[in-house]
């Protein structure tokens, strides 16, 4: 039976040369600064995303929001977030992905720019990295149509990271209905 | 007296009949006196009467006249018409009544003309009133008013009613007279006679009766058999006198027989009765009787001689003697008989006797050795009951142990019933511990939701401080590693609470295992109550049987404690026995003896017997 101990020496001195290591570590291309870009990595279907830290302004787990009616398939609905109130867009449904059921553990990432801010579903959150500019490859021909429109490239371990440029730009997310 | 008693009857009846017939006589005389009185006394009340309806005519007459005078109408004059028809016939009445009395007949002679007179006065007065009125009548009645030819009849029919009331007188004074006659003749006549026929009855009665009375009371003593009565006036010689001779003949007589009877009676048969005629009944009788008593006396005499073959002939079946003698002379015969046929046996069984006798002695005198070998098997018997007795009392030493042991066992398993319990109720705590560890487990179990989420939350912080760190530059490199260890954190947070999840997993598991371990034993421990109570039922058994058994020891040892005194009883009445086996052997020579003597006496009773001749 495990039992719950505050771990050993050993296992302390291990930890602490792990985290020394991963601090000694020297930064990728440290030289080429502007071309690096910071992305916040996720999970999406089982897919791998990535958007640009520039226009996250956050990331939050989705505890309670509100459907509404008479809205296309994409919005999934509005959320109270900090007392302003955000709509929420479901990618899988552009990117024609599997929809499961909606759990706590599904995560917003918002996206904000100048003129826009709306979130976007995610389920897992993996964490904040830099990748080179350099790096991404152009995209692929399987992806087509929005997918492809929103695409701001793919890395070598296949993270598809997506423009949060133009996704905050797209007019056709703007819902704009009269019932 | 010279009389017979018929004669002294008939006169006392002659006398009777003859006042009878005077005091008749004398009675009928003064009624016949007494009734003619009344009838003149009748008649003087019809002349009476007769003078009375004339003079009430007469007046009635009058009367009419005057009602007429006075009013004139005819209605007035029909009680005058009928008195005017009925006076002559009333005086010829009167007439015809009083023609025995002289003086009467001569005031009626007087009165005719003055009632005449009278009659033809009336008549004229209603002539006139019918012819000239009232005021000629009335003067005319007013004229004839002074003649007083009314008063004169008036008168004469006083002196003629005066006389006959004294002639009334008179004879009302003979009736009475002549009533207290017939009185007088009917109150002293009958006494007179009661008391001269009492008298003469008196007389008779004691004459006739009391004579007769006494000879009746000696029939009566003859007749219960008394002979010395006293002896009977013979010095009249009327019936009563004869009577009284031959009652006293009769009353020797007797005498004499009864004295015959009393010889023979006191067995002298010698006397002699010598019948007074053919038909002397009863001194025939006597005689008779002499001679068959006679000849039962001279049976009775041979069967006394021994001779029982003699004949006796019954006169009839109804000769009880007879009948007597000859039953006697047979069951004497029989009796004979049987007493020589018992004394052969008497001597055939006396000799078997001897002989029983001399076996008796002899087994006698076995009984006494036999009687000595039981005595020493008796002492053998003895000490084996006194073994027995010891073996007994060890037993019920041993039983009395068992029964506390018994008793021990029984207090073990109560205490291990109470400790059963004990453990019963300190395993159901056990389960309710582990049930509440299980509780609090599954409150650790939520702790860690929350750890969990809050590492989440720390994860997210993290990522948010990366973009800001990302968003701020170069100047937000430094902070960019604080929140990458953030992160690390969060994720070793994250591992740590899925290892204490899964350990908690593995802490419900147990403590399941331990909740049904427990209930497993409560229910382990409820059958190790109802085995040990069962055991306990087994050994309050085993202990009741135990009690018994030791009881039964006890018993065992008591009764083998009283063999052993009876066994000495046994050898005491052994001894007893052996002591009666030698006196029976000293008694049965004595036996011997004595069936000897019995013997002797058959051989001299056989002798006795052969007189008889049967």
């Amino acid at each position: 039976m495990n039992v719950i101990t505050s771990p050993g020496e050993a296992e302390r001195q291990r930890i602490f040369r792990k985290r020394a290591e991963l601090l000694a570590r020297e930064p990728e291309q440290h030289g080429a600064k502007e071309q690096q870009i910071d992305i916040v990595e996720f999970i999406l279907s089982g897919e791998q995303y990535a958007i640009e830290s520039a226009y996250v302004s956050g990331v939050h787990s989705l505890k309670e929001f509100t459907q509404l009616p008479c809205t296309p398939p994409f919005v999934l609905g509005v959320v109270n977030m900090r007392g302003k109130i955000l709509s929420v867009v479901d990618l899988r449904v552009f990117f024609e992905l599997p929809r499961r059921a909606l759990s706590d553990l599904n995560m917003l990432i918002v996206l904000q720019d100048d003129t826009m801010k709306f979130a976007i579903l995610a389920d897992v959150i993996v964490g904040t990295r830099g990748i080179p500019r350099t790096s991404l490859l152009a995209t692929l021909p399987t992806l087509t149509g929005i997918r492809a429109e929103y695409l701001l490239g793919i890395t070598p371990e296949r993270l598809v990271v997506l423009d949060g440029g133009k996704l905050l730009c797209d007019s056709s997310l703007v819902v704009h209905e009269e019932v | 007296m010279r009389w017979t008693v018929g004669t002294k009857i008939g006169g006392g009846y002659g006398l009777a009949i003859s006042i009878l017939v005077i005091i008749g006589v004398a009675t009928y005389l003064s009624t016949v006196g007494y009734m003619k009185s009344v009838e003149l006394v009748v008649h003087t009340h019809e002349v009476l009467a007769a003078q009375d309806n004339l003079l009430s005519s007469l007046v009635t007459a009058v009367s009419g006249e005057r009602g007429y005078l006075l009013t004139g109408e005819e209605l007035y004059l029909d009680p005058y018409t009928k008195a005017a028809k009925t006076i002559d016939l009333e005086m010829k009445h009167l007439r015809k009544l009083t023609a025995d009395n002289k003086a009467q007949q001569l005031r009626l002679d007087r009165l005719d003309p003055l009632i005449a007179e009278k009659m033809s006065e009336m008549k004229e007065t209603i002539n006139q009133r019918k012819s000239k009125g009232i005021e000629t009548a009335l003067q005319m009645l007013r004229l004839n008013m002074r003649k007083k030819v009314l008063d004169d009849i008036i008168k004469i029919n006083l002196e003629i009613e005066n006389t006959e009331s004294q002639l009334l007188q008179q004879r009302s004074n003979e009736l009475k007279s002549s009533a207290r006659i017939t009185m007088m003749s009917i109150i002293l006549g009958i006494p007179l006679t009661i008391i001269l026929l009492s008298a003469i009855s008196f007389l008779i009665t004691r004459n006739i009766v009391q004579p007769l009375r006494d000879i009746t009371a000696s029939a009566e003593h003859i007749a219960a058999g008394e002979l010395d009565i006293p002896a009977l006036s013979c010095h009249r010689t009327d019936e009563i006198g004869i009577l009284g001779q031959a009652f006293t003949k009769v009353v020797v007589s007797l005498s004499t027989m009864a004295e015959s009877a009393e010889q023979i009676a006191a067995g002298d048969l010698s006397a002699v009765v010598t019948p007074l005629s053919e038909r002397d009944v009863i001194r025939t009788s006597l005689a008779k009787m002499i001679i068959s008593l006679n000849s039962s006396a001279r049976i009775a005499r041979q069967i006394a001689d021994g001779n029982l073959a003699v004949a006796v002939i019954p006169q009839s079946e109804k000769d009880g003697m007879g009948n007597a003698l000859a039953l006697m002379v047979k069951n004497l015969r029989e009796l004979t008989r049987d007493i020589i046929e018992g004394i052969d046996v008497l001597a055939v069984s006396s000799s078997e006797i001897i002989a029983s006798t001399t076996q008796v002695a002899s087994g006698a005198a076995q009984t006494s050795a036999a009687v000595g070998e039981t005595t020493a098997s008796v002492e053998e018997v003895k000490q084996t009951a006194m073994v027995a007795n010891q073996k007994a009392r060890n037993v019920s030493d041993a039983a009395q142990k068992t029964v506390k042991i018994a008793q021990g066992g029984k207090n073990a398993v109560d205490d291990s019933i109470a400790g059963m319990n004990r453990i019963q109720g300190q395993v159901e705590s056990i389960a309710e511990s582990i049930q509440r560890l299980s509780e609090q487990g599954q409150a650790i179990g939520r702790l860690m939701e929350t750890v969990n989420d809050l590492a989440e939350q720390s994860n997210l912080l993290a990522v948010n401080a990366a973009i800001e760190a990302a968003k701020a530059g170069d100047h937000g490199k430094g902070f960019a590693v604080v929140a990458q260890e953030v992160k690390s954190l969060s994720l070793q947070s994250k591992e740590a609470t899925s290892q204490v999840r899964a350990i908690l997993n593995d802490v419900q598991k147990a403590t399941n295992a331990a909740v049904l371990a427990a209930e497993q034993g409560s229910k382990a421990v409820d059958e190790g109550v109802r085995q040990s109570k069962e055991a306990g039922e087994a050994i309050r058994l085993m202990n009741a049987s135990i009690d018994e058994s030791a009881q039964a020891a006890i018993q065992i040892a008591v009764s083998s404690q009283q063999q052993v005194i009876g066994m000495d009883q046994v050898a005491l009445a052994m001894a007893s026995i052996r002591q009666a086996s030698e006196q029976n052997v000293t008694g049965m020579r004595q036996v011997e003896i004595t069936v000897q003597g019995l013997l002797s006496l058959g051989q001299k009773m056989k002798d006795l017997v052969a007189q008889f001749r049967v």
